[in-house]
């Protein structure tokens, strides 16, 4: 099958680039530095939330910070997957193959999905991890932890569209991340708005879920934003001059 | 009924805001041949070939490779098409050898290919080193290879001698040269050095801002420079007798005498006068040289 074909190629050409070290080392740093805010504060935290268990609060204290590193994260795994197709003047010779522009559109845009819902496996076994370690005495609730990481590969939809669009579109890396990053950023405070919390960018916010009942957000903006904005990138990219 | 040409285009253009690179472009290239696309920087070249790649749409026009129309069978013509636009396409952090595997894995094509095409442009030894690594020759040799993969019956190369020092140049020269006969795979070579193209090609088509001035055999490239032969010899009136019998038209100038001929008959009619005991004190060769036409036909072009 022609898709699987590209998407084998795409991933043999991220081997010996800082892609892989990324997509480990995101939810590995992320997870360290959970593990000193709760070696640091448990007590402190605990006191101020004691109706939530050790593990509730560690995806608590998480979310906010993950919701922010998420979407930046993807911000960077698309731009590295077209850093490489413009730094080696690649498209010229890739779109010059018996292959189609939706399969190698299609083939990047799974790349940068699965590879954020890579990051999303390791962040939930690093999260786990830092709970054994921290030796919390409850049950691990594998049921809230499954359905966070759920959520977090839908909210990964609408940013993976809109960033593999851009990435593909701007020669210069730099330009997408800015825009990739700002958005993040600027997703903070669009998420407490009612008419701006579904920019793609937010939907990580609302995919804690402990106590939390805007897990729809996630759900409906990652399903909607995600195919659609998928859709109107590949229209154009088979429109496109490659220069 | 099957078309003689490989590569047909019919009033092929490609216009831009208020710039049209390539103008009813009528491009004929024959099956088995060193086709020599001619023109000075900015003529419209490569436009022209990520066109008939089908990295670029035409405004208007039509392209016909292999007998079929591209924008219809676009997959299915380039499974045919070996190519490099510009500076070859190779990714630097991987080996030259892992590079032509990511090509036979979407051209469905076994990892052999790579030891062919390896073989073919002399990269055998260097195959697991990092393409970053290479010489400036090296990647233009690798970007062949890529080209030859899947064993294509036509080679497009958007000027693959640009950059080269001469040892490189004379290699990649080879190379082409030998495809047609070796391979038996027809090649479209453009650029914008007529010494180049004059090496390699069989028939050559010259365009400038877009349009095509010319398309023909180099031959009939060279005959617009309306060659002839000048000869000074001894008696005049009975060398110019001897050259009208031979069926030589002949015109008596200042000190001599201009020989409407093949330059390649200098040879054969320096040996008959002598002869026939004829003194030729001076033959040369006379008329434009094939770069005066073509500077003449690009109105003076400055890149060459």
């Amino acid at each position: 099958m022609m898709l699987l074909r590209v998407l084998q190629t795409e991933w043999a050409k991220q081997r010996r680039s800082l892609l892989p070290w990324l997509v480990i080392g995101g939810p590995l740093i992320f997870a360290g530095m959970m593990w000193v805010d709760l070696y640091l504060r448990y007590s402190y935290l605990s006191g101020r939330h004691p109706e939530l268990t050790p593990w509730e609060l560690l995806m608590q204290e998480g979310f906010m910070l993950w919701g922010l590193f998420y979407p930046i994260g993807i911000t960077i795994i698309a731009a590295l997957v077209h850093y490489r197709e413009y730094h080696d003047h690649g498209w010229k010779h890739l779109l010059a193959l018996p292959v189609t522009r939706s399969s190698v559109y299609t083939a990047k845009w799974l790349l940068i999905w699965l590879l954020s819902c890579v990051t999303v496996i390791l962040l939930l076994v690093c999260l786990y991890a830092t709970g054994r370690i921290l030796q919390f005495p409850e049950h691990f609730p594998l049921g809230q932890y499954v359905l966070y990481g759920i959520n977090l590969c839908i909210a990964a939809l609408g940013v993976t569209s809109l960033q593999h669009w851009l990435s593909s579109r701007l020669s210069n890396s730099l330009y997408a991340i800015a825009i990739g990053l700002s958005g993040s950023i600027g997703a903070l405070f669009l998420a407490q708005s009612e008419i701006t919390r579904f920019v793609p960018y937010a939907s990580a916010l609302f995919a804690m879920t402990v106590h939390n009942e805007d897990q729809w957000l996630t759900i409906v903006t990652g399903l909607i934003a995600g195919p659609v904005l998928l859709l109107v990138g590949m229209a154009e990219f088979r429109q496109r001059d490659i220069s | 009924m099957m078309s003689e040409w490989m590569i047909e285009t019919k009033g092929l253009s490609k216009k831009f805001r208020n710039f049209t690179p390539v103008d009813q472009l009528q491009l004929h290239v024959r099956e088995g041949e060193v086709y020599g696309f001619l023109g000075p920087n900015g003529a419209g070249k490569t436009t022209t070939i990520r066109m008939l790649l089908g990295l670029i749409r035409p405004s208007s026009g039509s392209i016909h490779i292999f007998d079929r129309e591209l924008s219809r069978y676009r997959s299915h013509i380039l499974s045919q098409v070996g190519a490099m636009v510009e500076s070859p396409s190779y990714y630097g952090h991987l080996t030259g050898r892992e590079n032509l595997k990511l090509t036979c894995t979407l051209l469905r094509i076994p990892e052999a290919e790579v030891d062919r095409v390896l073989d073919i442009v002399r990269l055998s030894r260097a195959q697991h080193k990092l393409a970053r690594t290479y010489s400036l020759g090296m990647k233009q040799r690798l970007g062949i290879a890529q080209a030859l993969l899947g064993q294509p019956k036509l080679l497009i190369l958007d000027e693959p001698t640009n950059g080269l020092d001469p040892a490189g140049i004379q290699e990649i020269r080879e190379l082409i040269v030998q495809m047609p006969r070796e391979h038996g795979i027809t090649v479209f070579i453009s650029s914008h050095i007529l010494k180049e193209i004059e090496l390699v090609a069989n028939r050559v088509g010259i365009i400038h801002t877009g349009r095509l001035l010319f398309e023909g055999e180099m031959s009939e490239l060279r005959e617009q420079g309306h060659p002839f032969i000048r000869l000074h010899a001894e008696p005049v009136q009975q060398t110019i007798d001897y050259l009208h019998t031979w069926g030589y038209p002949v015109e008596a100038v200042d000190h001599g005498m201009n020989i409407k001929a093949d330059p390649a008959e200098a040879s054969v009619i320096n040996r008959r006068l002598i002869m026939n005991h004829v003194d030729v004190s001076h033959l040369s060769i006379g008329g434009r040289s094939l770069e005066d036409v073509f500077l003449e036909m690009t109105k003076g072009a400055d890149s060459l």
